[in-house]
C-alpha cells in the first residue's frame, strides 16, 4: 500500500498544479485577447494621427511618422504607408514595404507581403484624399503573448517546485504524530501492555489509539485468565500429589498397622482422583483447542448415553443412583461430533450423580421443537443458582455449597465440548427440588 | 505442640492430621475459612498450617483479616510451588513461613516447631531447665544424659510447663494444648500424666500449685 504521506502529498500537489493551470490558462487566453486589442487600438490610433498632421504632398522635411512605442523591436515593425486615391505611395515609413499594406478598403484587414503576415489599419482621409495604411507584423504580435506566457509560467513553475517542497515538509511535519505513537508501540516489551491513553494525540489518531489499547485490554485479559488457569491448574495438581506424599510419609513411618492401611487406601484413592484430575485437564485442553464444527455431524443421543452410563458404572453403584434415558431421547439424533456428545453428557451426568442426593435417579431427556433440538440433565439436587452456573461454565470454579472431590473443571468441559457444535447450556431450578442443565442448538 | 490445620482436600487434611499427630502433635482441622475463622479463637494454638485456595475465599485474605484483627499465632502457608508471588504476597500479609506442595512431613514439622521456637524467643532447638532436657524435633528426654522414656501425651505436658520454667500453668490450660476437640479427655487426665512425669522423672520437678496449676522448678 502506498504510503500516507506520499498519497497525502500527490492529492496536495495535484490538485494545487490543476488550479494552478486552470489560473494560468485563463490569464493567458485573456492577456492574448487583451494585446490584440491595445495593439489594434494603437494601430488605428496611429492611422488617425497620421491623418491628422494633414499632409499634403511629398514634403521631403516632414519626417515619417510612427507612433510612440515603448519596446524598440515593436516600433522597429510597426510600419506606415500614404498612398494618394490615385494609387501612388506618397511616403512610407523606414520598415514599410513598397507594396501596398492593405488592398486599400478602410479598417481592419490581413494581407501576406514577401512571406510576412501583417496586419494593418487603413484609414482613408476624404478632406486630404489620402489613404494612411498602418500595420504590424503578426510575428511581433505572437512574441509578445509567448513573451507573456513566459513572464507567467516560469515564475509558476518555479513557485509550484518551492510550493512542493513547502508541502513535503508539512505533510511530513503533520505526519509526526503517527510516527510517535508507531515509535512508542515498537519501543514496547512484550509484555508492555499499557493502554497509549489519550494525552498528546490528535484527534483524527484516537479511533486508532483507542482500537489499540482495546486490543491491548484484551490481550491483557486473556494473559491474567490463562496464569489463573494455570495457578488453579497448579493448586489442583499439586494438593493430591501433596496428599499422596503425605500419607506415603506416614505410611513409610508409621509402625501401626491400622495407620498404615488407611494411608494406604489414602494413597490409592488418591491416585484415582488424581487421574481423574489429569483426564479431565486433557478433556478440556482438547476441548477448548478444538475448531468449532456446526451441525457437520450427527450423533444418537442413545450410544453415548450407553458410553457414559458404562464409564460411570461404579459411581453410579456407589451413589445408588439410576441413570434414565426418556424413551423421546433414546430416539434423539444430535448434530454434535461423538466425541464432543460425550465429554459434555457424561460430565453432566458425573455432576449431577456427585451433587444430586443419593438413592434417586438421573435423568437424560429430550428437547425438541421448531427451532431448537437438544437435551438435558436433571437431577433431584438443589444445584446452582443461574448465575452460579454461569460461573461455573469457567474452569476451576466451583458451587457454594461443592465440597469434597472435584476441582470445578466438568461444567467448564462440557461447556467448551457444547459451545464447539454450536449448543449453549441454560439452568433451571425446579420445583419442589432438582435441577436440570439443558443443552440446545438453536436452529435458524 | 497444638496446630490448626486449614486445608480443603479431604486427603491432603486427614494426611495433615495424622502425619503430624505421629510427629506428637495435637491437631485439629477444618476445611474452609468460615470454619477457621470459628476454630482459631477456641483453641490454644502455637500455629496454623493455611492453604491458600479455600472453597469460600482465598487463605491470603483469612491471613490478612486475622492479622488486621491483632491475631498474633504463627502461620505456615501452603503454597502451589511455582507460584513465587504467593509467597511474596503470603509474607507481606503476615504470614511466618511458606511450604511448596508437595512437601515432606518431616520438614514440616520442623519448620512448625521452628516458628514455636521463635514465638517463644528460644534459639535452641531443645529446652534445658536444671539438668533437664528436652528435645521437641526427636521427642527425647534427657536427665544429665541419661534418656527418660515418656508417652506422647507425658511427653507433651512436659514441653507445655517446659516453655515457661516457673511459671504456673493451669490443667485447663494444659488439657487446652495437648488434646484436640474431637479427642476425648478424661476428669482426671491431667493428674494422671502428672503424676506419671513426677514418677519417671524423680522428685522436685514438676511442682503442684495448689488450686492454681503446675510448674517446673526453675534451678
Amino acid at each position: 500500500m502506498i504510503s500516507l504521506r506520499l498519497r497525502l502529498f500527490m492529492l496536495v500537489v495535484t490538485a494545487t498544479a490543476l488550479v494552478w493551470s486552470a489560473a494560468a490558462t485563463w490569464t493567458v487566453l485573456g492577456a492574448r485577447s487583451d494585446i490584440e486589442e491595445v495593439l489594434d487600438r494603437r494601430l488605428r490610433e496611429a492611422a488617425h494621427m497620421v491623418a491628422s498632421l494633414n499632409y499634403s504632398g511629398s514634403d521631403p522635411a516632414v519626417p515619417a511618422v510612427a507612433p510612440p512605442m515603448v519596446d524598440p523591436s515593436y516600433e522597429r515593425q510597426l510600419s506606415c504607408q500614404i498612398w494618394s486615391l490615385g494609387g501612388n505611395l506618397v511616403r512610407r515609413s523606414g520598415s514599410a514595404p513598397a507594396t501596398p499594406l492593405s488592398a486599400g478598403q478602410p479598417g481592419f484587414s490581413e494581407r501576406t507581403i514577401n512571406g510576412v503576415r501583417w496586419r494593418v489599419y487603413t484609414y482613408l482621409d476624404p478632406a486630404s484624399g489620402l489613404q494612411v495604411m498602418v500595420g504590424d507584423t503578426l510575428a511581433v504580435r505572437q512574441q509578445l503573448v509567448t513573451d507573456l506566457i513566459a513572464g507567467l509560467l516560469v515564475p509558476a513553475a518555479v513557485g509550484l517546485v518551492a510550493l512542493a517542497a513547502l508541502l513535503w515538509l508539512g505533510v511530513n511535519r503533520g505526519l509526526a504524530p503517527v510516527r510517535q505513537v508507531a515509535a512508542a508501540i515498537t519501543a514496547r516489551g512484550p509484555s508492555d501492555l499499557q493502554p497509549l491513553g489519550e494525552t498528546g494525540i490528535p484527534a483524527e489518531l484516537t479511533p486508532l489509539t483507542q482500537a489499540i489499547d482495546g486490543l491491548f485490554a484484551r490481550v491483557t485479559e486473556l494473559r491474567a485468565r490463562e496464569r489463573q488457569f494455570l495457578a488453579s491448574a497448579a493448586h489442583e495438581m499439586q494438593t493430591p500429589l501433596a496428599g499422596l506424599k503425605t500419607h506415603a510419609d506416614i505410611a513409610l513411618r508409621s509402625s501401626d498397622p491400622e495407620t498404615r492401611t488407611h494411608s494406604l487406601a489414602r494413597i490409592s484413592l488418591s491416585v484415582d482422583r488424581t487421574a481423574r484430575l489429569v483426564r479431565q485437564l486433557l478433556d478440556l485442553a482438547r476441548q477448548e483447542g478444538e475448531a468449532q464444527q456446526e451441525g457437520r455431524q450427527q450423533t444418537p443421543l442413545r450410544t453415548v448415553f450407553a458410553m457414559v452410563e458404562h464409564e460411570l458404572e461404579s459411581l453410579l453403584a456407589e451413589r445408588n443412583v439410576t441413570l434414565r434415558l426418556t424413551p423421546p431421547a433414546s430416539q434423539l439424533i444430535l448434530p454434535i461430533s461423538e466425541e464432543a456428545l460425550l465429554m459434555a453428557l457424561r460430565n453432566l451426568v458425573e455432576n449431577a450423580v456427585i451433587y444430586g442426593p443419593g438413592d434417586a435417579d438421573v435423568i437424560v431427556g429430550a428437547v425438541q421443537s421448531a427451532d431448537s433440538v437438544g437435551f438435558y440433565v436433571e437431577d433431584q439436587g438443589p444445584g446452582l443458582t443461574a448465575d452460579e452456573a454461569q460461573a461455573c461454565t469457567q474452569p476451576f470454579v466451583r458451587g457454594q455449597r461443592a465440597k469434597g472431590r472435584g476441582s470445578g473443571l466438568g461444567l467448564a468441559i462440557a461447556h467448551a465440548a457444547l459451545a464447539n457444535a454450536g449448543m449453549t447450556m441454560s439452568f433451571e431450578q425446579l420445583q419442589p427440588t432438582g435441577f436440570r442443565i439443558t443443552a440446545v442448538l438453536r436452529l435458524s | 505442640m497444638r496446630v490448626l490445620v486449614v486445608e480443603d482436600d479431604e486427603i491432603l487434611r486427614d494426611g495433615l492430621a495424622a502425619g503430624l499427630r505421629l510427629e506428637g502433635m495435637t491437631v485439629d482441622t477444618v476445611e474452609d475459612c468460615e470454619d477457621a475463622r470459628a476454630a482459631l479463637p477456641s483453641g490454644d494454638y502455637e500455629a496454623v498450617v493455611l492453604d491458600i485456595a479455600l472453597p469460600d475465599g482465598s487463605g491470603l485474605d483469612l491471613l490478612r483479616e486475622w492479622r488486621r484483627q491483632g491475631v498474633s499465632v504463627p502461620i505456615l502457608l501452603l503454597t502451589a510451588r511455582n507460584f513465587v508471588e504467593d509467597r511474596v504476597e503470603g509474607l507481606d500479609r503476615g504470614a511466618d513461613d511458606y511450604l511448596g506442595k508437595p512437601f515432606d512431613l518431616i520438614e514440616l514439622a520442623a519448620r512448625l516447631r521452628a516458628l514455636q521456637r521463635r514465638a517463644l524467643g528460644r534459639a535452641v532447638a531443645s529446652i534445658q531447665v536444671g539438668a533437664l532436657e528436652i528435645d521437641p524435633a526427636l521427642r527425647r528426654v534427657t536427665i544429665e544424659g541419661k534418656e527418660i522414656p515418656l508417652s506422647r501425651r507425658e511427653f507433651a505436658v512436659l514441653e507445655v510447663l517446659a516453655e515457661k520454667p516457673g511459671h504456673v500453668i493451669s490443667r485447663s490450660q494444659i488439657e487446652d494444648r495437648i488434646y484436640g476437640w474431637q479427642e476425648e479427655v478424661g476428669s482426671n487426665a491431667v493428674e494422671v500424666h502428672i503424676h506419671n512425669l513426677r514418677t519417671k522423672l524423680g522428685p522436685g520437678i514438676v511442682e503442684t500449685v495448689r488450686g492454681v496449676g503446675y510448674r517446673i522448678a526453675r534451678r
